[in-house]
């Protein structure tokens, strides 16, 4: 009698094992999938703009109708052209490293 | 505890595991299963494909109404769904670039003439613009299509195979066509892409020069590098086009007689997984991401004088590719610029270059 009340015991500590087994592995699960969410962001675009003569840059934020190759003013060092030379995103696109 | 009881609800466990036992191993009962978790699992995924479509509609319309076009619904619809190209016979291969390049131009020039229709007072850059995002929007509704159909094929005839290869494909399908969706944006603002890397190079190697026309949307243009008479070709910007390098390249080429000591092309290209954004890579061959004619109208014209033909490559993701290019890309694209310009050195002075920045133009000029 004795032995199978201990049987029966070990059985209710092997179930209890596994549901709290369980549980953890269905919380973890939810927290990795709250993390993959916050990857995503939205990325700020930069525009710079330089003088011919090198000797004069900018970065600002970009406005529609900016492109590369774009004339936008004069130099205000030495009165050269001002062009757009570069247009890129920083931040935004954050690869996601896979989970091991 | 009675110990009689207790044995009988052993006996019962026991029985149950062996019932259960017999059901996992000799019935199709676990296939079932798997095919309805898989089943309701896909089915969540296309609900979210539907989404990311009509977003990508809705976004569409709006960028079309705002350039004054009068009836946009009826300009994606009618886009979608339709200008499939049907790929020439392959068992008779002769010709078949031939009949591939004409058939890509007369399609090229159904949707120009089509955007030409419902686009009447649209700049030319922003057509262009416009003529991608309908594509992307064509590319996203074919996909969310090919999709459905394979989900209702695997639950038709019971494949718990393909409905099983279908749900582990989900996640990497989706993640591509968001990126797509994302990849309007850029266009619908006309900021350069990822693509653009091998155009905004020639922009940093010629400087403010005018370019020449010499095929359909490209252009090229000619400057001296260290007493090295260099030849760049790109597609016409800013608007979103890939022009025809191939048939510039060749069509240069046979103006200057075959008389060039070097030709380098430069280009996006996909990197693997362990590979660092903006990573620069140089090799032998035409970096060209092309169906056909133009990838060989490069390498020909190569072949046929005789020239060695580079390739300088910067390495990005298929996500940094299609949208605003990244800070990491820009950088790639600065290194690739002296890599080409040591390049151009290592060749004798007073001699000529060809340097073709392959790619998708939009925000360059």
């Amino acid at each position: 009698m004795i032995q199978l009340r201990n049987a029966l015991d070990i059985f209710t500590l092997i179930m209890l094992v596994m549901t709290i087994l369980l549980l953890i592995y269905t919380v973890s699960v939810m927290l990795m999938q709250r993390n993959k969410s916050k990857t995503a962001s939205t990325p700020k675009v930069i525009t710079k703009v330089k003088c011919v003569h090198n000797d004069y840059s900018l970065e600002r934020e970009f406005s529609k109708g900016d492109y590369v190759g774009l004339e936008v003013g004069k130099c205000p060092k030495c009165g050269g052209v001002l062009t757009i030379d570069a247009i890129y995103a920083v931040g935004g696109i954050k690869e996601r490293e896979p989970a091991i | 505890m009675d110990a009689g009881s207790s044995s009988d609800t052993w006996y019962l466990i026991l029985l149950l595991m062996f019932a259960l036992s017999f059901i996992l191993n000799f019935t199709d009962i676990p296939q079932r299963i798997q095919l309805w978790r898989f089943a309701s699992y896909i089915r969540r995924r296309l609900v979210q494909m539907d989404e990311i479509e009509s977003d990508v509609r809705r976004r569409l319309i709006n960028y079309l109404g705002k350039l004054n076009i009068s009836t946009p619904k009826e300009v994606v619809d009618n886009f979608i769904n339709n200008y499939f190209l049907i790929e020439p016979v392959d068992i008779e291969p002769i010709d078949i670039i031939k009949r591939l390049s004409h058939l890509i131009n007369v399609r090229d020039a159904n949707i120009k003439s089509y955007a030409e229709r419902y686009m009447l007072g649209v700049q030319k850059h922003e057509k262009y613009n416009a003529i991608v995002a309908l594509e992307i929007a064509s590319a996203i509704n074919t996909v969310n299509k090919i999709l459905k159909h394979y989900f209702k094929l695997g639950l038709k005839n019971n494949n718990w195979v393909l409905l099983m290869q279908l749900a582990l494909e989900m996640p990497n399908i989706i993640r591509i066509v968001n990126s797509y969706s994302k990849a309007l944006d850029a266009f619908f603002s006309g900021t350069p892409i990822g693509d653009g890397a091998g155009p905004l190079l020639i922009r940093y190697l010629v400087g403010n020069a005018e370019g020449k026309q010499l095929a359909e949307d490209t252009v090229y243009y000619e400057t001296v590098i260290n007493g090295r008479k260099v030849y760049a070709i790109k597609a016409e910007g800013p608007g979103a086009t890939v022009g025809k390098p191939g048939e510039a390249l060749e069509k240069l080429v046979e103006m200057l007689g075959g008389n060039v000591a070097r030709i380098i092309t430069v280009d996006a290209a996909l990197k693997l997984e362990i590979e660092d954004s903006g990573e620069v890579a140089e090799g032998v061959g035409a970096a060209i991401g092309d169906v056909g004619p133009e990838k060989i109208g490069i390498e020909r014209a190569a072949a046929k004088y005789g020239i060695p033909l580079d390739a300088v490559v910067i390495k990005m993701s298929l996500e940094e590719a299609i949208n605003t290019m990244t800070k990491e890309v820009y950088e790639g694209v600065l290194k690739a610029f002296e890599r080409v310009k040591n390049i151009i050195n290592r060749v004798s002075e007073g001699s000529s270059v060809i340097v073709v920045g392959v790619g998708n133009t939009v925000g360059v000029l």
